[in-house]
């Protein structure tokens, strides 16, 4: 055999390996790495978590519309549900709670506490509701027709009428303040996420498993910039959560521009399933870091 | 052929070994999309019996909300409030289809709750069932076919198959005798809850209320009684075993849930505007799935 043959086998050989490393064999097989997929290669590139816009400013009495939803019981005690809206053509905030004043007939003002939601911040998008439900302490005294005054942090004051509460309502306060969904997902935000998961990954070892990213739309969408994502791992122990987390960029320079009209494209993905993980069940999660963070999960049976 | 140069056979697998790293491992190959064959399928019904903490709040989280519960959380599974004539999440804005096959698709079950008419001896500030006992076993089962209707044509629950648990809250109303009229009442409003969950496809039918001021134990002696209980009793032990005024021997067959501590922040778990309550499922829960044992 020449020189130049035996030079040129060794390249082959040397190409081949090359080849099968970066297309799974270290990634994905690493010593111990257990379970199977297919699909584009992983690649080690660190990613990006996708931060939502803050708000701008606070919500004043101007950008909220307030109406009343109606009473029940929770835990015992009588509700009434206050709804807002964002009725700016902005996002706005509110940095806690806002102050509320509830004024019954023949009775002195009483501020509604806002207890665990003083400094609960919440932004609302245009359009966007919250939701706030308020409780207190009643003998089962009847209902009377109440009103409550709203005082956010943006300044102005809301009267709210109707609300129902007992006349001996005592020590009101927030039971509920929860904002609403925000608009329908768009563009790469409305792929939805499938995973393939192997059955049971040994701790201490790489686990390989794939994303397929579901486009169910009759129009391709472009991948973009190259979206990040971020695989969790989680597991109860001892009254808290052992929680491993890893944030990288899709390799989308082995991938397609786009995710094709009601098709799909497939990821190959590694994990290290942390040794300090026992036994037994363990939640999964993988998203993509752009708004609305599309997502799936699944428990795990940690080996 | 034979002017060849020396060499030429190593270097056509050279560009034979090129090819094959492109063909095997190259963008083009992994490029090729698949083609769904039918969409996503709407939440399905069915149970899975689940031993597993879980929480449950008055008013459905956000999908965002829920998500980063399943990744900082130990909880399992969500209390869902699903309707009934005095829920108190009325708007209950998340709340959707969509909604529960986004979050389940996050790894979540779920119980579904149904907050409807209270019994007769209650605070006249609740809409009551009847006192009388024929028609409060109407009010029963009309509240059992709200609740699944709720369910199926709202919610989107598929209803080709059996065993979706839906668990009627009854708020504690006292601990009056057995045999008075206000716990007859109840007895029959249940029965007749539990009557149409059973028509088919027979749905699972629970329970949930004050261990002992919603009188669930009275319920072991009703037919059909309930399939399972979700009893409030906050002494911080999530083991649904340990329920105050319910027999150690009424429904042990995983047919319980606990709900063992209330009002509290979920701040802990990185959501900071969400008061949550505290579970722990010996029961069943849905969707349908294999057991899973996660330990409470």
């Amino acid at each position: 055999m020449t020189q130049i043959s035996r030079w040129s086998l060794r390249a082959a050989l040397s190409l081949i390996v090359v080849g099968a490393i970066s297309g799974c064999a270290a990634l994905g097989t690493a010593p111990g790495a257990s379970g199977s997929s297919s699909g584009i290669p992983w690649v080690a590139a660190p990613g990006k978590a996708y931060v939502h816009p803050a708000a701008g400013r606070a919500c004043g009495a101007a950008d909220l519309r307030a109406s009343v939803a109606g009473n029940g019981i929770y835990h015992g005690q009588p509700t009434e549900d206050v709804v807002f809206v964002n009725t700016a053509a902005e996002a706005c905030f509110l940095p806690g709670a806002p102050s509320l004043g509830l004024a019954r007939p023949g009775q002195n003002p009483a501020s509604v506490s806002a207890g665990a939601f003083a400094n609960a911040r919440v932004d609302l998008d245009p359009g966007q509701q919250l939701e706030t439900v308020l409780t207190c302490a009643s003998t089962g005294a009847a209902p009377v027709g109440s009103r409550l005054t709203v005082s956010p942090a943006g300044g102005g004051s809301i009267a709210v009428d109707g609300v129902n509460l007992p006349s001996d309502c005592a020590a009101p306060s927030i039971l509920v303040f929860q904002q609403g969904p925000t608009a329908p997902a768009t563009g790469l935000s409305s792929l939805s996420v499938r995973l393939n998961l192997p059955a049971n990954p040994a701790r201490g070892q790489v686990m390989s498993y794939s994303v397929s990213l579901v486009n169910s739309s009759a129009q391709a969408i472009s991948l973009g910039a190259c979206p990040s994502y971020t695989q969790h791992l989680s597991q109860p122990q001892g009254g808290g959560v052992s929680l491993t987390e890893n944030t990288y960029r899709l390799n989308c320079a082995a991938a397609p521009s786009s995710v094709p009209a009601n098709g799909t494209l497939s990821f190959r993905m590694v994990m290290r399933v942390p040794s300090s993980l026992s036994a037994g069940p363990a939640k999964f999660l993988w998203n993509l870091e752009i708004d609305g963070l599309p997502a799936s999960g699944a428990v795990i049976q940690v080996a | 052929m034979r002017n060849r140069r020396p060499g030429w056979r190593s270097m056509r697998v050279l560009l034979m070994a090129l090819l094959l790293a492109g063909v095997m491992f190259g963008p083009g190959a992994v490029a090729a999309p698949t083609v769904l064959s039918q969409p996503a399928a709407a939440l399905g019904s069915g149970n899975e019996i689940l031993v597993a903490l879980g929480f449950d709040s008055e008013c459905a989280p956000t999908a965002a909300q829920m998500q980063t519960l399943w990744t900082k959380s130990p909880w399992f599974f969500a209390g869902v409030y699903i309707g009934g004539v005095n829920i108190g999440c009325k708007t209950n804005t998340n709340l959707t289809a969509s909604w529960l096959n986004t979050v389940h698709n996050q790894g979540w079950w779920f119980n579904f709750f149904w907050v409807g008419d209270q019994a007769p001896c209650a605070s006249s500030i609740y809409a009551r069932m009847s006192s009388d006992q024929n028609t409060a076993y109407n009010d029963g089962f009309n509240n059992g076919s709200s609740s699944t209707d709720k369910l199926i044509n709202t919610l989107g629950v598929t209803n080709s198959a059996s065993g979706t648990p839906v668990t009627y809250d009854m708020e504690g109303y006292g601990q009056p005798s057995w045999s008075s009229s206000c716990q007859l009442a109840v007895d029959a409003f249940m029965r007749g809850w539990t009557t149409y969950l059973h028509l088919a496809p027979a749905q699972k039918s629970g329970y949930y209320g004050s261990t002992c001021a919603s009188n669930v134990d009275a319920l072991a002696g009703i037919s059909p009684t309930v399939d399972f209980i979700h009893g409030a009793y906050y002494n911080n032990n999530p083991n649904p075993s340990d329920m105050l005024c319910v027999n150690s021997g009424h429904w042990v067959n995983y047919q319980r849930l606990k709900q063992y501590l209330a009002n509290q922040s979920a701040a802990n778990y990185g959501v900071s505007n969400l008061t949550v309550d505290y579970d722990c499922s010996h029961g069943p829960t849905a969707p349908s799935g294999s057991q899973l044992n996660a330990n409470c």
